[in-house]
């Protein structure tokens, strides 16, 4: 699978990056920011994207909300540090598939990702 | 401020450390009250939160700790506290416990928390001026270096 990762931490993208390739999947982009991620969505066009929520510029709720406008199919695992009902609520309401709360191992990622497809 | 209010900080610092390092954290007595500035151990990561009631996590921790979880979060080897890669490290690490004591704040007390980006930054004895709201500080220590874990909250906590 093409994945894109958005984070703008560099540390998630080299934990998630590792995992996923390791288990046979492909990172086509790393973005640092929602709007970043926006972008190359529509540029790189990846099967699944991991989208963190607590960004600068544009968070990650609003990214995923405008990815879902763009394609109403696009598969998205979104993650954050805070994990309540509210936020996992708020994910729930924009069609997020699945949500994880960090930190995740490399089972939780691979579990989410077997999840949606 | 409430002690009970900073010890799932404490709980969590000792968990995600664990459990994304292997380190061990290891507390030197109970939390005190910290009414003067911090002198750095060297690498420091501020993070502020705000809901009902607002407050700050700062994770002092020495330079061999910064590095070594850097390297074991990464798998690659570093030499320097500078390192972009190590204050990234120390920024997640401080996010992560940030939202895992939030999450339990909130569920347990309806706090509406949220976080914001975290601040990482790097000198040895340097002098945190920190805004003078309560806040209580608990002394760690790991096999890497020492680590100081300072909280402050204010309003209606």
């Amino acid at each position: 699978m093409k994945v894109l990762i958005v984070d703008d931490s560099p540390i998630i993208h080299n934990l998630l990056g590792r995992v996923l390739t390791a288990n046979g999947h492909q990172v086509c982009g790393n973005a640092k920011n929602g709007k970043e991620g926006v972008t190359m969505f529509q540029e790189l066009s990846p099967d699944l994207i991991f989208m963190d929520i607590t960004m600068p510029v544009m968070d990650g709720l609003e990214a995923a909300k405008q990815i879902k406008g763009i394609d109403c199919h696009a598969k998205i695992i979104m993650f954050s540090a805070m994990g309540d009902e509210e936020i996992a609520a708020q994910a729930e309401s924009i069609g997020i598939d699945v949500f994880l709360k960090k930190p995740f191992d490399d089972y939780k990622i691979i579990s989410a990702i077997a999840k949606i497809i | 401020m409430e002690v009970q209010m900073a010890r799932p900080f404490i709980n969590s610092v000792k968990t995600i450390l664990q459990q994304m390092t292997s380190i061990d954290v290891e507390t030197e007595g109970d939390f005190q009250p910290e009414n003067n500035d911090i002198i750095s151990y060297g690498v420091t990561s501020i993070i502020n939160f705000a809901g009902k009631v607002k407050g700050r996590l700062l994770l002092d921790m020495e330079p061999d700790l910064a590095v070594d979880i850097a390297g074991r979060l990464t798998n690659e080897a570093y030499s320097s506290p500078k390192e972009h890669m190590v204050l990234a490290a120390i920024s997640e690490i401080n996010n992560i416990i940030a939202g895992d004591a939030n999450t339990f704040l909130n569920n347990t007390y309806g706090l509406g928390l949220r976080l914001t980006p975290p601040v990482v930054f790097t000198g040895n004895k340097a002098i945190i001026s920190i805004p003078k709201i309560p806040s209580v500080s608990i002394a760690c220590r790991t096999s890497s270096g020492k680590l100081k874990v300072n909280i402050a909250f204010e309003g209606g906590a």
